[in-house]
């Protein structure tokens, strides 16, 4: 990269975590002249690029849209005010000048927008418990009982993915499903 | 509210309410959003999220159609008889219930005269 860099990487504390604390970030980051554009690689954080010093909001939408929709979907936010900057997966950012007005103005949409994604870290949280639990007794199996090398190692490795996946897994779920509880009602 | 089982919503949240007496003619998204705010004179504005997200739920629901035959650019949608007949049950529900307010301010005033 060039010495006057045009982008920055901009780590982020997770979105599942901190949602409203990483939009009012970025709203600082275009007063100081630095515009999202996209999230980088992995999702682990956001690309921000050298634009104009100008103050803008953003926000994340969580929503299914399938690709005929997407149209549609991105129209009905650019006319009310709010552009569309970049998507990863399901997640949709977009950003407008303050004071537009809010793209969820009901509770039950917002109950809605953190349903889905609620459900899916939580099916996700299972599974690499499930994995944790299956691999801890092929580990046992292969040291006690089969006394093979090579399936021990391949135990071992995978008894460590599935623990470093674990714990970030089970937060993620708990940090959405506290969401979605402040929003039923 | 409608979270157990998002497809049966024989009461009308406000903004879904809304939305249905928006199509009670056929109307774009965008449309159905300034349709809103002039009906009631920017009390009620309705966030793009908001209206997408009860869009795809009404038309599951049947409540509503995407208007198939129309090669405009933009897609419109419009009300079906289900949804018809809902809105104007949700209407009468609503009338009914602004009066109940109106008796119950009277009966009120009553009861503080027959105090004096």
């Amino acid at each position: 990269m060039k010495t006057n860099k045009q982008t920055r990487y901009i780590p982020s504390k997770g979105l599942a975590f901190a949602e409203q604390n990483e939009m009012n970030k970025l709203s600082r980051l275009s007063e100081k002249g630095w515009l999202l554009e996209r999230f980088s690689l992995f999702g682990s954080g956001f690309i921000v690029r050298r634009g104009p010093a100008h103050k803008q909001i953003y926000c994340l939408d969580i929503q299914h849209v399938p690709q005929k929709d997407e149209n549609e979907y991105r129209e009905m936010f650019a006319d009310s005010g709010w552009g569309y900057v970049c998507s990863a997966g399901d997640m949709h950012i977009f950003v407008a000048e303050p004071g537009t007005v809010p793209i969820h103005t009901d509770r039950s949409t917002l109950y809605e927008k953190y349903r889905k994604i609620t459900r899916t870290s939580k099916i996700f949280a299972i599974v690499v418990m499930l994995l944790t639990l299956i691999t801890c007794v092929l580990l046992y199996l292969s040291r006690q009982v089969w006394d093979h090398q090579l399936l021990q190692n391949i135990s071992h490795v995978s008894l460590l993915l599935c623990a470093v996946c674990f714990l970030p897994s089970l937060m993620v779920y708990i940090a959405y499903s506290l969401r979605l509880r402040a929003f039923s009602d | 509210m409608t979270k157990n089982n998002p497809l049966q919503m024989e009461q009308l949240s406000d903004s879904a309410y809304y939305i249905l007496l928006a199509l009670l003619t056929p109307k774009h998204g965008y449309a159905i959003m300034k349709y809103i705010e002039e009906l009631t004179e920017g009390e009620v504005r309705m966030g793009p999220a908001t209206l997408y997200t009860l869009i795809k739920k009404l038309q599951k629901s049947g409540y509503i159609l995407l208007n198939e035959d129309e090669d405009e650019r933009r897609k419109t949608y419009q009300i079906t008889s289900s949804g018809t007949a809902l809105v104007e049950a949700e209407i009468e529900r609503r009338l009914r219930m602004s009066r109940h307010g109106n008796i119950a301010q009277l009966n009120a005033k009553e009861a503080l005269t027959h105090e004096n």
